[in-house]
C-alpha cells in the first residue's frame, strides 16, 4: 500500500512535468520561427527572470541537494556551511561574464570598414 | 562606411572559434564540454534510480527508475527543447522549495523555534565548531564558482536571457535562492537531526537519507513526495545538459567536419537525433552491469574539466593578451594533467594542478605567439569597452 502511494505521487509528478512541457511548447508555437535551432536550443533568447533564475538553480540542485547535503552537514557539522560561499561567487560571475556572453551571443557588431 | 552584422551564437565553441579564428579550439572546447557533461548525466540517472530503489525498499526497482528518468527527460527535451526544460525546471524549483520549506517549518516546530543549534550542541558539541579543511573548501569554491559559469549548459542559459537586465536580476537573486535551498535549510534540518527523536534511526552511515527517514517517521503518506523530489532533482540536472551536449555535437562537431554545413533547420534535426542517441546511450550504460563504474571518476571531474575552459573564455571576455596557441595548448595540457593526476590518485588536488598547468601554459605561450586579430579585438574588447564603460 505504501508503495502504491509512492507510485501514484510519482506518476502525478511525471504527468505535471509533461503537462508543463506541453504548455511551454504551446507558447513556443506562437513564436515567429519555431523550427530554428536557436529557438530549440536557447529558447529564442526570450527567457525572463523568474524562469531563468529557477532554471539555473534547478540545474545545480541534483540528488545531492536532497540527500547528500543533509548527510554532509550531519557528519561534518556547521563548518560545512562555508561551501555556500560559492553561490556568491556564482552570482558575481553571472554578472561579470554572463552579460558579455549574452551580448556577443545575440548581437555582435562587426565594424567592416570600407566593405 | 560602417556595417553592422549580427551573429547568433548557440554554443560556447562558436564564440571561441569566432574570436580566436580557430576551428581546432572550437573542437577541443566541444570535446571538453561534452566530457564534462555526459558522465554527470549518467551518474544522475543511475544515482537517482538507486536512491529511489533504496528509499522504497525495492518498491521502485532500479530498472524502472532508470527507464522512467531517461524516457521522460529524453522525450521532453526532444519535444519541447530549451523552453520545455526551462519551464519544467521552474516547476521543479517550486517543488524543491515547497518540500524543503515544509520540512524546515515542521522541524522548527518540533524543536522549538530558534533553539535548534542550542539543543543540538548539548548532544554533539564537536559538530558546532569550525574544523574544516580550508584548501579543500577553496577547491570547492573554485570548482563550483568558476567552473559553473563556463559549463556549456550554463553558457547557453546566458544566451537564452531576454535582456542583460534579466541576467542582472538573476545575478542578484541567485546567491539567495541557491544558498537557502542548498545550505541554510539542509544545515538546520541536519543539525536538528542530531537531537534525539527528530529523525529516528539516523546515524553517520545512513545520514544521506535524513530526508526520507524524517518523512517515514513523521509523514509516511508523503514519502512519495520525497521520491518525486529526487526524480525532479536528477531530471532538472540532466535535461539542460542533454540539450546542451546534443547542440554541441550538432553545431560544433558535425558542422565542423561535414562537407556541407547544415542550415539552422537541418542543424535542429541533427540536434534532435543526437538527443535521441545520447538518451539511448545513457540508458544502455546505466543498465549495463558496471557501466557507470568507469565513468564515476570522470563524472567527479565534471566541474574540474569545466574549469579548464576558463582561461580561453576569459581571453574572449576580458584579456586580449591571450592568444589562440596559448588557449589551445593550455586546455589540452591542463586537461591531460588533471586526468592523469586523477587516474594516479595523487595526494595533491587534480583540479587545482590541472588549472595551474593550464593557466601557466596559456600565459607563457601567449607571451611568445601571435596575438588574436585586430578585428577580434575590435569586435569584442572595444565593443565591451564602449558598452560597459562609455555607455553610462
Amino acid at each position: 500500500m505504501e508503495h502504491w502511494n509512492t507510485v501514484i505521487i510519482v506518476g502525478l509528478f511525471i504527468l505535471a512535468f509533461i503537462l508543463i512541457a506541453y504548455l511551454s511548447k504551446q507558447s513556443s508555437a506562437k513564436d515567429i520561427d519555431l523550427d530554428t535551432n536557436e529557438q530549440y536550443v536557447v529558447g529564442g533568447r526570450q527567457i525572463g527572470t523568474l524562469v531563468l533564475l529557477l532554471s539555473m538553480g534547478a540545474t545545480f540542485f541534483s540528488t545531492w541537494t536532497l540527500l547528500g547535503a543533509f548527510g554532509s552537514y550531519y557528519r561534518s557539522g556547521i563548518w560545512f556551511a562555508g561551501f555556500t560561499v560559492w553561490t556568491i561567487f556564482h552570482g558575481i560571475f553571472v554578472w561579470l561574464f554572463g552579460v558579455r556572453i549574452w551580448f556577443i551571443g545575440k548581437n555582435i557588431i562587426l565594424l567592416l570598414q570600407g566593405k | 562606411m560602417v556595417y553592422w552584422e549580427k551573429y547568433h551564437f548557440i554554443t560556447p565553441g562558436q564564440m571561441i572559434e569566432h574570436y580566436y579564428q580557430s576551428k581546432r579550439l572550437k573542437v577541443v572546447v566541444a570535446v571538453i564540454g561534452i566530457a564534462s557533461l555526459v558522465p554527470v548525466m549518467l551518474i544522475q540517472v543511475s544515482g537517482g534510480a538507486k536512491a529511489l530503489e533504496t528509499m522504497t525498499q525495492g518498491g521502485v526497482p532500479y530498472l524502472y527508475g532508470v527507464l522512467t528518468m531517461a524516457l521522460v527527460v529524453g522525450v521532453v527535451v526532444l519535444w519541447a527543447g530549451f523552453k520545455g526544460t526551462a519551464w519544467t525546471d521552474t516547476f521543479m524549483g517550486f517543488l524543491f522549495a515547497s518540500i524543503l520549506l515544509f520540512t524546515l517549518g515542521y522541524v522548527l516546530h518540533i524543536t522549538g523555534w530558534g533553539h535548534v543549534f542550542e539543543e543540538a550542541s548539548k548532544y554533539q558539541p564537536e559538530k558546532m565548531v569550525n574544523s574544516g579543511n580550508a584548501l579543500k573548501m577553496l577547491e570547492t569554491w573554485l570548482g563550483l564558482g568558476f567552473g559553473a559559469w563556463v559549463m556549456p549548459h550554463m553558457w547557453q542559459k546566458f544566451y537564452s536571457a531576454s535582456s542583460p537586465k534579466v541576467l542582472g536580476k538573476v545575478a542578484a537573486m541567485t546567491p539567495i535562492w541557491n544558498s537557502w535551498i542548498m545550505a541554510v535549510i539542509p544545515l538546520i534540518v541536519a543539525t536538528a537531526a542530531m537531537i534525539p527523536g527528530v529523525v529516528p534511526g539516523v546515524n553517520v552511515k545512513n545520514s544521506d537519507t535524513i530526508l526520507p527517514l524524517f518523512y517515514s517517521a513523521h509523514f509516511p503518506i508523503l514519502g512519495g513526495i520525497v521520491c518525486a523530489g529526487i526524480l525532479a532533482a536528477a531530471m532538472s540536472t540532466i535535461n539542460s545538459q542533454l540539450l546542451s551536449s546534443a547542440s554541441i555535437v550538432a553545431e560544433d562537431i558535425w558542422n565542423s567536419f561535414a562537407e556541407k554545413k547544415l542550415d539552422t533547420h537541418g542543424t535542429k534535426r541533427v540536434t534532435q537525433w543526437v538527443v535521441i542517441s545520447l538518451t539511448v546511450l545513457i540508458l544502455v550504460l546505466a543498465l549495463t552491469p558496471g557501466g557507470t563504474g568507469f565513468l564515476v571518476p570522470v563524472a567527479a571531474l565534471g566541474f574540474g574539466l569545466g574549469l579548464q575552459l576558463v582561461p580561453s573564455a576569459l581571453g574572449v571576455l576580458y584579456f586580449r593578451c591571450i592568444t589562440e596557441k596559448g588557449a589551445f595548448w593550455g586546455i589540452v595540457l591542463g586537461s591531460l594533467v588533471m586526468i592523469g593526476c586523477s587516474i594516479l590518485q595523487t595526494t595533491f588536488s587534480a583540479t587545482l594542478t590541472g588549472l595551474v598547468v593550464n593557466v601557466g601554459t596559456t600565459l607563457l605561450l601567449s607571451l611568445v605567439t601571435k596575438p588574436v586579430s585586430q578585428a577580434s579585438i575590435e569586435n569584442y574588447h572595444s565593443t565591451f569597452k564602449r558598452l560597459m564603460h562609455d555607455n553610462v
